[in-house]
């Protein structure tokens, strides 16, 4: 792990996530739909030949939705969880900066009162007088929170 | 007859069959005794028979006289059959690479 | 040094099958000195591999077997049926060392010991003076291998000295391998014999590593009481393409001369035979001299055809690297040919069709390499087989046909399980007991034979046994029980043998260990369908019972209708359609199941993707449905538009999206986009279509 962390905006929060786990920063793409799965699951897209699942950050974290702009972008990252490996696209609002983050200034997220579910959260820090949310990839992302409230009612006939 | 009572062979005679069966190790200084016991046996009945299924150990003297018995039955026209045999004696018959002409022509049709 | 670990992992594996098979040969074969011989080199790489990358436990416990093998190979402990199954319990062992990454625990040591110890029960009695010199003789042992001819000529008092030549032809086997030709010409009739002199020679063909001095040697006791006479018949282990016709070998063991050779062929063919009937030489010299042949011709064959299987190993994982880039330039290729389409020039135009060719090699290409026989496979099941009817107390032959049918590498590792469990349900449900078969006037040994064939562009892989067959009664019972099926309407009994793939079906009176816990035949069924295969099943009550799988050569690349719903595109498996309709929205009749279409004399449910795909405008008028047949069940997909058949470049989801349902993977389109490839049968299990509604459905037709 590195002390250097890409810090974004989601609405009206930021967040940092290591730089380590960054592949790629890239615009707004086409997105393919995959059914059946949660809402936060936009669907996949195609990096180079290989396929993967893009994630509306804002939906996973209860979020106030709002349009896309110019700023939006998808984060490729890079998940590592229980032995397995994979890439995952992140939406977010806009991207701000890399940042230097000595251990020191990292504090551990409380029990109660986080932006997102204190299990995602790796520490907070601070940058420049704003409170940043440091994410825990591997929990956030894990296989099984991905699948978390996809859909297994019966897919009705009727036509519209 | 010496060889009606020599440890290492067994002799079942009728008019047309002797079966002569051996048992043990059957080396050279047991050789000349063979040799006058199938001599025996071929010069007075019409088919012999070598059971060897109980042979512990051969050596090459008695190899010789089974290939001469064979030699012998060929020229006075007896049949004589070498079987069955133990699984050591079809050892030494292969290494030494005569199983074939020990065999018998019934089993060579085979 | 991870990687060296892997490299070892990869060959362990491999040399273990290896090693597993050899022990099954064994059994059947066992004076095959050729398979003892696969046998020790096998585990004395796994040895050597096994220390040199740290697997101390592994190295030390194979060490032992390496040491009972050596003396096997050198026929000091003969191969009994105990030894066998003692070598495939140490296979067993091996693997599960190597699976704990060489560590021993206490129930595997005490397994191990026991093993040993047993192991330790063949061991000639100065086993314990051997190990020492092993290494060495390994060395040895890869130095290529020298051909000598010995002409070993007993004088006629040499049993007066005590000496049994036999003996020493004995010792001289330990040498090398050894081919005899004992010359019996100068034996007298039985009368004539005197028993104490010896009129036997010989003549020895030797493939031995050692040197001529071991060979003297080893005639060392009766150098005064014989004739001894050694060459070397060549020296290198590179032969020319044909090692000498009979009549040099004779000429050069001084049997005959040149000339006299040459006269007896005058233009004739065969040179044995014709040596033979001129008489000049008895019949075991010119066999001499046909073994001698036969054997440098043997081992010549031998060393090309190793050189031949000279492979190379690359991981799989290289291998599907590549074959994603050839994805990537198939897909690249599509792309240049919609630029290229509307273009006038002809120069371009004729590079774009050679590239196409060229990528369209370079595809099947990979396409083949990616091709195992699957012959690896079942002999696996050679040792399931064994192992499980001894337990049963059934006896069971395995036959396997067409071993080297070729399969893709993905194919044949997810057929795996599938097929155990197949031959489970024989072994456990299939095959009566000895006692059983008598009295049903069959052989008391089963047979389960599993064949493999190509048949237009699929796999079949057949499972049958000559047990006691299925009884559609039986299964109909439990169907009904089971609530699989209405109890009022019986179909046919082949249609009813078909209900034990349904879930939650299981005929087993009772548990048994092997079949019959909890997995059923409905999750074979999936897995085979799920390599897009099919399975169907057919047995005779008393006569035995067949499955017969049809599989896809390969997943990599397959032939797709590339569909619209919404702004979605998707792909079906082409092997699924049967037609596409073209029709209006309000064509479709309503049912209380849902939308019906009228297709010729049959109504056909229809499922609307969209409502699958979700967040897509209401459907246009006009659309296109594709039937698809599932289990001769028609269904109707309702899609906005049919883009065109193309070959469809499968890529895997990978674990993300192991359960999402209705889909089996995506492809990559020429504009960059993702398409997903529709898993039709697991789609269509996600809508409301129940039986019940379909029956609604023909009553309305009618």
């Amino acid at each position: 792990m590195s002390n250097q962390y890409l810090s974004f905006q989601l609405d009206k929060f930021v967040f940092g996530i290591n730089l380590t786990s960054i592949q790629e920063v890239m615009g707004q793409k086409e997105i393919t739909i995959l059914p059946g799965t949660p809402d936060f699951m936009k669907g996949v897209i195609n990096i180079r030949g290989q396929i993967l699942p893009v994630i509306d950050l804002r939906i996973k974290f209860d979020i106030a939705l709002s349009p896309p702009t110019i700023d939006s972008c998808i984060l490729i990252v890079d998940v590592a969880y229980d032995s397995e490996q994979y890439l995952v696209g992140l939406i977010v609002d806009s991207v701000h900066d890399v940042v230097e983050l000595n251990q020191e200034l990292i504090e551990f997220a409380p029990e109660m009162g986080n932006v997102v579910d204190s299990r995602f959260i790796e520490g907070i820090t601070q940058i420049d007088d704003e409170f940043c949310t440091l994410l825990n990839l591997g929990t956030t992302l894990s296989i099984n929170e991905l699948l978390v409230g996809a859909n297994t009612e019966p897919i009705s006939l009727e036509i519209t | 007859m010496p060889n009606d009572n020599h440890p290492n062979f067994i002799v079942d005679t009728d008019t047309e069959l002797a079966t002569v069966r051996m048992v043990g190790e059957i080396r050279v200084h047991t050789a000349v005794a063979l040799k006058e016991l199938l001599l025996e046996q071929l010069n007075s009945v019409p088919s012999v028979q070598i059971d060897m299924s109980s042979v512990e150990l051969i050596d090459t003297a008695v190899i010789q006289i089974l290939v001469a018995a064979r030699n012998y039955a060929d020229i006075t026209q007896k049949k004589l059959s070498i079987e069955p045999i133990s699984a050591s004696v079809s050892e030494v018959l292969q290494m030494v690479g005569i199983h074939k002409t020990l065999s018998t022509s019934e089993q060579a049709s085979l | 040094m991870n990687n060296l670990r892997e490299v070892f992992l990869d060959e362990a594996q491999d040399l273990l099958e290896d090693l597993e098979e050899a022990f099954l040969e064994l059994d059947d074969d066992r004076q095959n000195k050729d398979i003892v011989g696969r046998i020790f080199r096998a585990v004395h790489t796994i040895k050597g591999s096994g220390s040199m990358c740290g697997f101390n436990n592994l190295a030390d416990f194979v060490h032992e077997f390496e040491t009972m093998f050596d003396l096997v190979r050198k026929g000091q402990v003969a191969v009994t049926g105990d030894l066998v199954e003692i070598g495939l319990q140490s296979h067993k062992l091996m693997s599960e060392i190597i699976d704990n990454d060489d560590h021993i625990s206490p129930t595997l040591r005490d397994a191990n010991n026991k093993l040993l110890e047993r192991l330790l029960t063949h061991a000639p009695e100065d086993l314990n003076a051997l190990p020492e010199s092993l290494t060495e003789e390994v060395e040895e042992d890869d130095r290529a291998a020298r051909f000598y001819r010995i002409n070993f000529v007993p004088h006629e008092d040499i049993f007066m000295y005590g000496a049994n030549p036999l003996s020493l032809l004995k010792s001289l086997a330990m040498l090398g391998d050894c081919s005899f030709i004992g010359y019996t010409e100068s034996i007298p009739p039985l009368d004539e014999i005197d028993p104490a002199t010896c009129y036997l020679s010989w003549d020895i063909i030797i493939e031995t590593t050692e040197l001529e001095s071991a060979i003297i040697e080893n005639f060392e006791f009766v150098k005064n009481e014989s004739d001894l006479h050694i060459s070397l018949i060549d020296g290198d282990s590179e032969y020319d393409e044909d090692y000498k016709r009979i009549g040099e070998i004779l000429v050069d063991r001084g049997d005959l001369s040149k000339e006299e050779v040459e006269a007896i062929f005058a233009g004739k063919p065969l040179a044995g035979e014709l040596i033979a009937q001129s008489g000049l030489l008895p019949q075991a010299s010119i066999d001499a001299a046909i073994v001698e042949q036969e054997r440098v011709r043997k081992t010549q064959t031998e060393r090309k055809q190793k050189s031949a299987s000279d492979n190379i190993r690359v991981s799989s994982s290289r291998i599907d690297a590549q074959m994603d880039l050839v994805g990537e330039l198939v897909i690249t290729l599509a792309s240049l040919h919609d630029v290229t389409a509307e273009s006038t020039n002809s120069k371009l135009n004729a590079i774009v069709e050679k590239l196409d060719s060229l990528v369209t090699g370079i595809r099947d290409n990979v396409l083949g390499i990616r091709m195992l026989t699957i012959g690896t496979t079942f002999s696996k099941f050679k040792r399931l087989v064994r192992d499980l009817s001894a337990e049963q107390n059934k006896q069971i032959e395995l036959v396997t046909e067409g071993a080297d049918t070729e399969l893709d590498k993905t194919v044949i590792d997810q057929l795996n399980d599938p097929l155990v469990h197949l031959i489970r349900n024989s072994l456990d449900h299939g095959i009566e007991l000895p006692e059983d078969r008598a009295e049903a006037n069959k052989p008391e040994k089963g047979t389960i034979r599993l064949a493999a064939k190509h048949a237009q562009g699929h796999v079949l892989i057949e499972i049958n046994d000559d047990g006691k067959g299925i009884d559609p009664d039986v299964v109909w019972a439990k169907a009904v029980e089971n609530k699989i099926t209405d109890a009022n309407n019986r179909p046919s009994d082949e249609e009813v043998l078909q209900y034990i793939f349904e879930p939650g079906f299981s005929t087993a009176k009772e548990i048994t260990n092997i079949s019959g816990r909890g997995v059923g035949m409905d999750v074979v069924k999936r897995s085979i369908e799920a390599l897009r295969g099919s399975i169907l099943l057919s047995s005779e009550l008393g006569v035995g019972t067949t499955f017969t799988l049809q599989l896809p050569l390969t997943l990599a690349i397959i032939d797709g209708l590339l569909v619209k719903v919404g702004s979605e595109s998707l792909v079906i498996p082409l092997a699924m359609i049967v037609e596409c309709v073209e029709t209006k929205k309000e064509s479709l009749s309503s049912s209380k199941g849902g939308q019906m279409i009228r297709v010729r004399d049959s109504l056909i449910p229809c499922i609307p993707l969209q409502n699958w795909v979700g967040n897509q405008p209401d459907l246009s008028e006009e659309v296109q449905i594709i039937i698809v047949s599932i289990d001769d069940q028609q269904y109707g997909l309702i899609v906005n538009d049919v883009v065109g058949q193309q070959q469809i470049v499968i890529k895997s989801l990978g674990n993300v999206y192991k359960t999402i349902e209705g889909v089996s993977g995506a492809t990559i389109l020429g504009d960059g986009s993702v398409a997903l490839i529709l898993d039709v049968p697991q789609l269509i299990s996600l809508f409301n279509v129940g039986k019940g509604e379909i029956d609604v459905a023909e009553e309305l037709g009618e």
